[in-house]
């Protein structure tokens, strides 16, 4: 059942080119502006990794982010407040299959967008492969877990599209370019640093990057990315269930 | 045909409502509701917006659970087994939609799918008149043609019972009156069909029976005859009087009363009294263009059996 749902979704998305612009280009191009700004020279700023390492695995985890605060929230919401989720569930679409349906629809937006920045990074600033490659890997895969997560849990409580993409804008906004996203955090307050670390985007973040540039597997991210999986998770079905 | 049916119906009860009561927090939406549908009829729920309709017809395809009663539907209970329901029951629901960029033939295959019973697309789509829509988003149709494929999606898997609520409210005239057609021939292939309706006039036209629903209670269940006519069979007659003096239609047999407010006749009386009033006037010579006889409507029942109209409350 889900899979009829999860590929008709796949397909929606092609059709829709401001989640396409929001979610795949969006991303990139900002990843690229750094990039050239900051080279890939080991730098202090960035406890001794080149700017190029530091700020690709950050926008691995920015494609993901942007899709679980935007695109999946206002996509949700705007099915909620239409009446397709009702229409869904009329027809015995469950809970389950809309999460799985939204995983894959990240799943597919964030890897394509993820082996884009990889590849242009590795042609042009000169990135460096991953130290850790698998655990770069379980870190991404947690990550889409945790985020479309919230996403299906955002637009099933924000009530209208337009509620979603302001929410959205400044979740990702607020919080992403603070971990890792904009400028180097050691040049940030220790405060702010410390702060912004109990956020679900910095864990992701920093899932992605520790392993990526030899800090090892981050445990610490990855079980609160298992958690906050379950936990939008549930209480998503809760909702999704009460429509 | 039509009063067989009835006769073997009588003994076939598809549903049961027994006492159901249904709050959200403080707001009562139905209260003690009781009727049964039987099989092969077409049964309307008319009533205002607000009635307790909507919560009604959710609470028999369980997607909702009655506070207090019972429901069973062809033998099964829809609170405890909607799953099981599911596949014997087909629904439009109000307010409900598609996403915008799904194709007409990608609807009708996924839904399809989900009743776990995939249908040949192309038949469907013939059988609904929607083959040359097939590739187009369901934004880009019209109201009528949506709703032609919330049909054709609410009849496939073939369910014995449809629950169509409010499918006609977005309609313009013309389409609506389309749409009736195709009730008709949802019932006519043998399904029960449950019609929710703010619409007298959908209710006359379409209803074996009819539950008037009113502040989340049922008012009264009979055949749309049965309760216009439990009225009385006054009719009412109205014409222009244009100058002239009317009152000797007080002499019409048949004639009860008349009455003259601003140039506007109105006669009561028996159903006779249609006829020879227009035959007294024509014979003094006095032909109103604008002679007009009213039967009692289902809105008048509504207005008898609650005190309100129905239709003055919402504008829709």
């Amino acid at each position: 059942m889900s899979r009829g749902i999860t590929w008709i979704e796949i397909k929606l998305l092609a059709r829709e080119p401001l989640t396409l612009v929001v979610g795949l280009a969006f991303p990139v191009v900002l990843m690229l502006l750094l990039l050239v700004s900051f080279g890939s020279e080991p730098d202090a700023a960035f406890d001794g990794v080149g700017g190029t390492d530091f700020y690709v695995p950050s926008y691995l985890g920015a494609a993901i982010a942007v899709m679980g605060f935007l695109g999946v929230p206002t996509h949700i919401a705007a099915y909620r407040h239409s009446g397709v989720l009702r229409r869904f569930r009329a027809a015995g679409v469950s809970a389950g299959s809309i999460m799985i349906s939204q995983l894959a629809v990240t799943a597919v937006l964030a890897s394509f967008g993820g082996m884009v920045m990889i590849a242009l990074a590795y042609f042009g600033f000169e990135l460096r492969a991953p130290v850790a490659p698998w655990a770069v890997v379980t870190g991404f895969a947690l990550g889409l877990l945790a985020f479309s997560a919230i996403g299906v849990l955002l637009g099933s409580v924000l009530p209208s599209a337009r509620a979603a993409q302001g929410t959205g804008l400044l979740l990702f906004f607020g919080t992403f370019f603070l971990v890792g996203g904009g400028p180097p955090p050691a040049i940030l307050p220790d405060s702010l640093n410390t702060a912004v670390e109990f956020t679900p985007i910095a864990q992701l973040a920093d899932a992605i990057r520790s392993p990526w540039v030899g800090l090892g597997w981050d445990t610490t991210a990855l079980v609160a990315l298992a958690a906050i999986t379950v936990v939008a998770a549930v209480l998503a079905q809760w909702r999704l269930s009460r429509i | 045909m039509k009063g067989e049916r009835h006769m073997l119906a009588a003994m076939d009860n598809v549903i049961t409502v027994d006492a159901i009561s249904k709050s959200y927090g403080q707001a009562v939406a139905v209260e003690d509701v009781s009727f049964a549908v039987r099989r092969g009829e077409i049964f309307g729920m008319l009533g205002p917006n607000g009635a307790g309709k909507t919560t009604t017809v959710e609470c028999i395809q369980g997607l909702r659970r009655p506070d207090r009663g019972s429901i069973d539907v062809l033998g099964i209970d829809p609170a405890a087994d909607p799953d099981l329901l599911r596949r014997r029951i087909g629904s439009q629901l109000q307010s409900s939609s598609l996403p915008d960029r799904l194709h007409v033939w990608e609807a009708v295959h996924l839904f399809s799918r989900l009743h776990g019973d995939p249908a040949d697309v192309d038949r469907v789509l013939d059988t609904w008149d929607l083959s040359k829509l097939r590739r187009k988003p369901f934004a880009a149709l019209s109201g009528g043609q949506q709703q032609r494929l919330f049909l054709a999606l609410a009849l496939l898997g073939q369910p014995e019972i449809v629950v169509l609520d409010e499918l006609t409210s977005s309609l313009d005239p013309n389409a609506r009156r389309d749409t009736w057609d195709l009730v008709k021939a949802v019932r006519d292939r043998g399904a029960t069909v449950i019609l929710v309706t703010h619409f007298m006039e959908e209710a006359e036209a379409l209803c074996d029976r009819v539950a008037i629903v009113d502040q989340g209670r049922v008012v009264a269940i009979d055949t749309p005859i049965a309760l216009t006519t439990g009225l009385g069979t006054e009719v009412r007659i109205t014409f222009t009087s244009d100058g002239h003096d009317p009152h000797f239609l007080t002499q019409v047999p048949g004639v009860r009363s008349v009455g003259v407010e601003a140039e506007m006749v109105t006669v009561v009386g028996g159903p006779e009294a249609g006829i020879r009033v227009a035959g007294a006037l024509s014979e003094r010579g006095f032909i109103p263009i604008d002679y007009r006889i009213h039967h009692p409507s289902l809105d008048d029942v509504f207005v008898s059996l609650t005190g309100r109209a129905l239709t003055g409350k919402d504008a829709a």
